[in-house]
């Protein structure tokens, strides 16, 4: 396997686990700024080690208090999407034969 | 650029000088001239001279909703306003119109202020490229193009970077940031701009009082001034744990923008992953594609444990070395930063905006701030 095709393969991974169709120009330009990225980030070494605290998720920790406000308008939140009927939003076909339409 | 800050817009009103609607007119005609080329992704003229109107009326009546009320002002395009364009500079919410206010937005309407439109913004880049935008916004401030500005702040970004103006950063248990377009929680947080310590103390009553929250009594004391210790931290570490942790929480974040419920969506996919992948691909811009990329990387391949875990452990580790020290004196002194910025989620003040920023624990100590920075400011002025 060439080095240009490891790279494909690679990105090919991240990319289907971020949910993210790229061009064949992008896979080699991306594969190579994001291997550099991730190279340099990789070489910190961080003390003290992760089992000695849990994080606390800075700032996320604190969940607001409940209050009743205005409910939305189906149709308005529909409204949103890009394809959708009078009362759902309308994607392709989760099961069954793929390829045919919702 | 006095006269075109709120206190004295404020004053002008008051004495009946000049109108809401004359000052909303100003603005807008200032805006489409601005020497800030790009500052604005939406100006809603029509809307804000309506709201303007509406608080010359009241003032008529003698029913002012307080210092705020008939001031123009600008939030930038990541907070959420209703019917009004909120896109967050991502191609893939283009034309978005969310169907509720932010937080912010419904505060300074209940204190009278006007929004004039929607402040341009870079959108998904955490950590990547905030220098631009913080500074277009901080330089049409400083130039008062607006009388004051409501920012994102990621980390520090606004704080650290809205050089010549004052950048007050609030921690959530401050400020709700609901309606905030979130690029990585739990560095997000919002920041007020404005061009001396006078408004910013203004704004922050404003919105404290608006928040319904009264600061508790309490005997004033001057502020202390503890030993100084040097805090070994290793900036370079800090920042490295910033570019982890911001790229896995905005990654995670843009997961929500699918196509399937609201914004731009491809249409020839026949199965959900294929239209979702295909959106994504089509819309993102190559930045926003990198940051993606980069935040999954980072949890894959025994990297959540050699990097994410880590960086989430030096972190914490940060924090509670900052509470410790906030716990023994008022106010902490940090050193701006001219790159990517990493501070967690204190209250925050650029008062002394070429030399540092100021982290506090809460608004008790941010109030005697204000007072102390704000008497030295008027020494300068006079």
């Amino acid at each position: 396997m060439s080095e240009i095709e490891k790279n494909t393969d690679w990105i090919n991974r991240i990319a289907a686990a971020a949910r993210l169709s790229l061009s064949a120009e992008e896979y080699e330009r991306l594969g190579a700024d994001v291997k550099k990225e991730l190279t340099e980030l990789s070489k910190a070494v961080f003390e003290p080690k992760p089992e000695r605290w849990e994080d606390r998720a800075v700032g996320l920790d604190t969940l607001r208090e409940d209050r009743a406000g205005d409910c939305v308008n189906r149709e308005d939140l529909l409204g949103q999407a890009a394809f959708h009927d009078e009362t759902y939003f309308l994607v392709p076909r989760v099961l069954g034969s793929e390829g045919e339409t919702p | 650029m006095r006269e075109w800050t709120i206190s004295a817009l404020s004053a002008r009103l008051q004495a009946g000088e000049t109108t809401s609607e004359e000052l909303v007119r100003a603005y807008v005609e200032r805006a489409k001239n601005s020497s800030c080329e790009g500052v604005y992704a939406f100006l809603d003229a029509d809307g804000a001279i309506a709201s303007a109107r509406a608080s010359d009326e009241r003032r008529k009546k003698g029913i002012t909703q307080g210092e705020l009320d008939g001031i123009p002002y600008a939030v930038e395009d990541c907070f959420c306003t209703k019917g009004m364009p909120s896109e967050n500079g991502c191609r893939l919410l283009a034309g978005y119109r969310p169907l509720y206010d932010a937080e912010i937005v419904n505060r300074l309407r209940a204190e009278g202020a006007i929004l004039l439109g929607k402040l341009a913004t870079d959108g998904f880049l955490a950590g990547s490229a905030p220098i631009k935008r913080v500074n277009r916004i901080a330089k049409a401030v400083e130039m008062g193009e607006i009388p004051f500005a409501i920012s994102a702040d990621n980390g520090g970004s606004a704080v650290c970077q809205g050089a010549g103006t004052v950048v007050s950063r609030y921690s959530d248990q401050l400020l709700d940031r609901s309606g905030l377009i979130s690029v990585a929680p739990s560095f997000d947080g919002i920041a007020t701009i404005t061009q001396n310590i006078e408004d910013a103390r203004l704004l922050f009553d404003a919105l404290i009082r608006s928040a319904n929250r009264p600061l508790q009594p309490k005997e004033i004391c001057a502020p202390r001034v503890a030993d100084l210790d040097l805090i070994d931290f290793s900036l370079e570490k800090a920042k490295t744990s910033y570019r982890i942790l911001s790229a896995v929480e905005t990654a995670s974040e843009m997961a929500l923008y699918d196509g399937i419920r609201f914004g731009a969506s491809a249409d020839d996919s026949a199965s959900v992953d294929a239209r979702v992948s295909k959106t994504r691909g089509k819309f993102f811009s190559y930045d926003e594609k990198k940051t993606v990329l980069l935040g999954t990387a980072l949890l894959m391949d025994g990297r959540r444990e050699k990097c994410y875990l880590p960086a989430r452990a030096y972190r914490e580790e940060m924090r509670r070395t900052v509470d410790a020290l906030l716990a023994e004196t008022d106010v902490i002194r940090v050193p701006l930063s001219e790159q990517t910025a990493f501070l967690p989620s204190y209250l925050g003040l650029s008062a002394l905006a070429s030399d540092g920023v100021l982290l506090m624990s809460d608004s008790e100590r941010a109030r005697l701030l204000f007072d102390a920075v704000g008497a030295g400011e008027e020494g300068r002025h006079e």
